[in-house]
């Protein structure tokens, strides 16, 4: 990654420069830059190529860069194996609530513990931050005696397992990833600004709907594709709740697809690159709203 | 399933905030030792005996009431495609059970069954795999089915005798074979007939295996690598070649009464010291590294013979190999291959064990058994179809079907996985993936841990 | 947790009765407060009862004491894993933060195209892992590989990137700070969207002038995300499993075996939850050891407004 270092590295160089010269080192910069997103892209590129290739392609020495004749019935292969049009509909279901979800209770939390007093502050942030540092593979069980043990109206079961339910309901309670997130920003929007409105009679409420929330749009933003991506990508929770295959989401389908047999990299590629898209279409939609670069005015008072 | 308020709540979610609940009060400084609770044991037993209310005779079919069962496999999308298909048809034939199928990868499978039993949500039946069984079965969540197999008059002569066998222990039958994989020498006819080498048969051994290895290995492009090898297995696991390696030099893998391991024997070591040869010493087959990454170097056109399991078989196919199999190279000690069944298995604490049981007995009959035939995937379980259709239902399946006489069931105890991972952690980075110690030194080595696994069953 | 700046400036200035105050915030934390007791709280301290037993999810948990935690302490499996758990975090965390500062300000500019450029560098990180490992495991393949290729025309020798015990790691850590890397770059420029930009603009001024800048004014400012990120990748390098599940299968050797491995190889595979769960509190009191310690440091460097 020696592409990156221009942005870092002291100059040692003595100023002022040239004119000249500086605009030399501006579109080195830039080069460089554009070619590390190139490095980035590549294995992308690999795997769109290889989605397209045929299973003889795929092993040829000296690797084969495109497919002779592109192979798009990998796509429909892939698609019709199993339902997938079911999967997407319950994989944009699940990124949606949990998006919100996590979303709203994150942002309340963090707005509590940046901006508001009260006892036992500091350790209850801890505590929260301490979930974040058990790994996940031991509570799994403790977590899944929970939802089999809670009601639930609806299922076959009477409980949460099989349903999907456990899948995002936890959203809706909090986060610590999120609301440390939310915190370190909110921390750093001017006490000034809450407490001009507190003298104007605003309600913490007013002031967390009012002020906080329309100066974090940039953190929520990254929250908020954060949330959605881990939601969309989760496989091994979906697995360990559903039951019925028709309830699986996109990636958790995909992963019926994994094996050690190289035969079915075309297929696992062509699953990868359209349960990746969506999110793709996402990042460039969103990205308007976390990186404003030069246009952004700063909200230091 | 109808929702019972007494049992809804899990065995184990009790079992487990009851420990925490001791732990707590235990923590405060006012208790005594408390043991953990058992409250799994009452309703398991109860629903464990077979019905009597259904006093219909053998081949009736199922005469309870209504039932929806849960039926948990691994597999890939054609293997459910297959499954479901089953079930389909089970349910045709016995319309008041429906079988509501789950899947899972190999990796997240098991994962998802012990969490389920663990949680009180196991499946009522579920798949198998052999060695596995033990560590299962010894800790009492299967259903033993001899009940159900004496009141219904069911023949266990029907399926294959070794596979029966591994689900059969001193106190009952806890499952039945679904279907077995056996391990067979794979070869690529193309290869063989440019480089005018005549085809296995079974009157090779292993000295014949080196002789066409060598001479089906090549250097085509002359960078002094061969792009092409005469021999390929995986050294990962003792099913893929190296037990039968074991077998065919006189040794044994495990001891009789499974307590120690037999590994350290001269036979033994020269069963895998022989595969140790073949990467390092002969030079016919890469070393595990080359194809760690991008996988089976047969299937890609890279090599000319294989020794693995019949498990391969539909994708050598779809890959375009001209396929040919023959039986594995007889060793100094004569001829064995390794034999591995997938059974069904029933859930000691299902509500519907009468249910349960048809469906098993459904996966085991002839009908069931031509469906999975067809994916060519593994070998019926059930002798008719195994030495009726299925020979004819691809070239090469009948060397496969044969194979089983000869075949010694793939060893299964209690602490497989722990076994496995401590010996093959040494084998593969000591033996197979490099050459650093024999296979007699890195045995020696790993010996006094493995019989300490052992010494628990 | 005692240093949290804000909260020390704020009662200083406090205006409003507590009581208040502190009603607001049982509104505002209500959500997370349920969620604490009910998905968290009940699930760790299981794992901490666990623990004190010997459980092997099928049959009943018995209480063995602190046996589990004593067997660790000469589990030479367990040493190794630790060992190599450590090496990814001391490699993986500063080389991951390091770049993706560096790159976020690179990113944080008005050229034409930026949002491609910024998109290409986000790839990796929305891809699931399995088609993240696959792609590494054609880089990485000793024989048709891309990067022994590369190297090839450079002259040097192939080398046998996932299984030579000294390349492993290393391997895995390159592999994960690419893949990574997006993560922390925007939560970097999410950051910068609070510097006012004549301050980030760095082409109007040169050379040193340039690096002062940054360094007292840009810098300082970036130091929330600085502190968040670091916190976070802190944590989730002590929990690295995906990458060595999915590039060591069947098993991880001895050179790439990780704390989070080892307990999901005992918890699922050798039916040993009790001392999986051991394992993963002592993974735990590490990682809160380290984690306060962090806190401890920030008042040194973390500047909030």
């Amino acid at each position: 990654m020696s592409v990156l270092t221009p942005a870092v590295a002291p100059p040692t160089t003595l100023s002022p420069w040239p004119r000249r010269w500086r605009t030399v080192r501006r579109a080195v910069f830039i080069g460089l830059l554009v070619a590390g997103g190139i490095l980035m892209t590549v294995p992308f590129l690999w795997m769109i190529s290889t989605s397209l290739k045929t299973r003889a392609e795929v092993f040829a020495v000296p690797t084969v860069l495109l497919p002779a004749i592109p192979r798009f019935e990998n796509y429909s292969e892939m698609w019709n194996a199993l339902p997938f049009a079911a999967f997407f509909v319950n994989s944009v279901k699940l990124a949606v609530l949990n998006t919100l979800g996590t979303l709203l209770s994150c942002s309340m939390a963090a707005y509590a513990f940046a901006v508001l007093r009260f006892p036992f502050r500091g350790p209850l942030f801890a505590l929260l931050l301490v979930t974040l540092i058990i790994p996940f593979q031991v509570v799994l069980i403790p977590n899944f005696i929970l939802y089999r043990w809670l009601p639930h109206p609806f299922s076959e079961s009477g409980n949460w397992i099989g349903t999907h339910e456990p899948l995002w309901v936890g959203a809706f309670l909090g986060g610590a990833f999120g609301t440390f997130l939310l915190r370190q920003f909110f921390l750093s929007i001017p006490r000034e600004l809450a407490d001009a409105a507190r003298v104007d009679g605003a309600n913490p409420w007013q002031i967390y709907r009012l002020i906080y929330l329309p100066l974090a749009t940039p953190a929520l933003a990254t929250l908020a594709i954060f949330t959605f991506m881990w939601s969309w990508n989760d496989f091994i929770n979906p697995i360990i709740y559903l039951r019925d295959v028709n309830s699986f989401t996109l990636t958790a389908g995909l992963s019926l697809f994994q094996g050690q047999y190289v035969g079915k990299w075309p297929l696992l590629m062509a699953g990868a690159l359209v349960s990746v898209i969506p999110m793709i279409i996402l990042f460039v939609v969103a990205q308007r709203h976390f990186v404003r670069g030069i246009a952004m005015t700063g909200i230091k008072g | 399933m109808t929702r019972d308020p007494a049992t809804s709540r899990s065995a184990s979610a009790t079992i487990v905030l009851g420990a925490i609940l001791a732990l707590l009060v235990a923590a405060c400084g006012g208790a005594t030792t408390t043991t953990a609770p058992s409250a799994a044991a009452p309703s398991v037993a109860a629903s464990a005996e077979p019905s009597t209310a259904s006093a219909a005779p053998s081949d009736a079919g199922y005469t309870g009431p209504e039932a929806t069962i849960s039926y948990s496999i691994w597999g890939d999308p054609s293997e459910i495609k297959s499954q479901q298909a089953v079930v389909d048809a089970f349910h045709v034939v016995n319309p008041k059970i429906t079988v509501k199928v789950t899947v899972s990868d190999w990796d997240t499978y098991w994962d998802k069954l012990q969490t389920g039993i663990a949680g009180g949500d196991a499946p009522d039946v579920f798949a198998m795999d052999g060695p596995l069984f033990p560590d299962y079965q010894s800790r009492g969540v299967l259903l033993d089915l001899k009940p159900y197999i004496d009141k219904s008059g069911f023949d266990l002569g029907q399926l294959a005798d070794q596979a029966v066998g591994d689900f059969t222990t001193e106190t009952g039958q806890f499952g039945l074979p679904r279907d077995l994989n056996v391990i067979a020498l794979f070869y690529n006819k193309a290869m063989f007939d440019a480089a005018n080498v005549a085809y296995p048969d079974e009157t090779w051994d292993w000295a014949k295996l080196v002789a066409a290895a060598h001479s089906l290995t090549k250097d085509t492009n002359g960078d002094g690598k061969p792009d092409q090898w005469g021999f390929y297995t995986e050294t990962s696991d003792m099913e893929n070649y190296w037990s039968s390696l074991v077998w065919q030099n006189g040794g044994e893998v495990i001891s009789p009464d499974k307590k120690s391991t037999l590994l350290g024997t001269d036979q033994a070591v020269g069963g895998l010291q022989f595969l140790q040869d073949l990467i390092w010493k002969e030079k016919v087959m890469p070393e595990p590294a080359l194809f760690a990454e991008t996988g089976d170097a047969f299937e890609q056109g890279k090599a000319a013979m294989e020794a693995n399991g019949s498990w391969l078989v539909p994708t050598h196919l779809t890959a375009g190999i001209q396929l040919g199999i023959a039986p594995l190279p007889k060793g100094p000690a004569g001829q064995a291959t390794s034999i591995n069944p997938t059974g069904a298995v029933v859930f000691k604490g299902s509500k519907n064990p009468d249910a349960a049981w048809e469906f098993v007995k459904y996966l085991a009959s002839p009908a069931a058994q031509t469906k999975l035939m067809e994916l060519k995937a593994s070998l019926p379980a059930n002798k008719e179809v195994l030495s009726g259709p299925y020979g004819q239902s691809f070239d090469g399946a009948k060397v496969l079907a044969d194979s089983i006489a000869y075949a010694h069931i793939k060893p299964s105890f209690r602490g497989y996985n722990d076994f496995t991972t401590t010996l093959q952690t040494e084998l593969d980075e000591n033996v197979f993936n490099a050459p650093n110690k024999t296979v007699k030194e890195a045995i020696d080595a790993v010996l006094p841990s493995l019989n300490e696994i052992l010494a628990k069953q | 947790m005692a240093v949290l700046p804000g909260g020390i400036r704020a009662a200083a200035r406090r205006r409003g009765p507590l009581d208040g105050e502190g009603r607001w915030a049982l509104l505002f934390l209500a959500p997370t407060l349920v969620g604490l007791a009910i998905l968290s709280a009940g699930p760790i301290l299981a794992t901490l009862a666990i623990s004190l037993t010997s459980w092997d999810l099928l049959q009943a948990p018995s209480l063995v004491g602190i046996d589990n935690f004593v067997a660790l302490a000469s589990d030479d499996r367990f040493l190794k894993a630790l060992r190599n758990t450590f090496f990814y975090t001391a490699t993986s965390v500063p080389i991951g933060l390091v770049i993706a500062l560096g790159l976020a300000l690179a990113l944080n500019q008005t050229i034409r195209g930026i949002a491609w450029i910024r998109t290409a560098y986000f790839l990796p990180v929305v891809t699931s892992t399995i088609a993240v490992a696959l792609v590494w495991q054609w880089i990485l393949s000793p024989d048709a590989g891309l990067l022994n290729q590369a190297l090839g025309v450079l002259g040097i020798a192939p080398r046998k990137w996932l299984v030579e015990p000294t390349l492993i790691m290393p391997s895995i850590v390159a592999m994960s700070i690419w893949q990574g890397l997006g993560t922390n770059v925007i939560i970097f420029l999410a950051g910068l969207q609070a510097i006012p930009t004549e301050l980030i603009d760095a082409a109007s001024v040169d050379g040193a002038a340039r690096w002062a800048r940054f360094r007292h004014v840009v810098l300082p400012l970036l130091t929330p995300s600085i502190f968040f990120t670091g916190v976070l990748s802190l944590i989730a390098s002590f929990q690295v499993f995906d990458q060595i599940f999915v590039l060591q299968r069947p098993r991880p050797t001895s050179a790439s075996i990780t704390v989070v491995y080892f307990i999901y190889e005992n918890g699922f595979k050798f039916f040993r939850m009790g001392y999986a769960s051991a394992a993963s509190w002592v993974l735990f009191l590490i990682v809160a050891f380290f984690t306060w310690l962090y806190f401890r440091g920030q008042a040194r460097w973390v500047h909030y407004q």
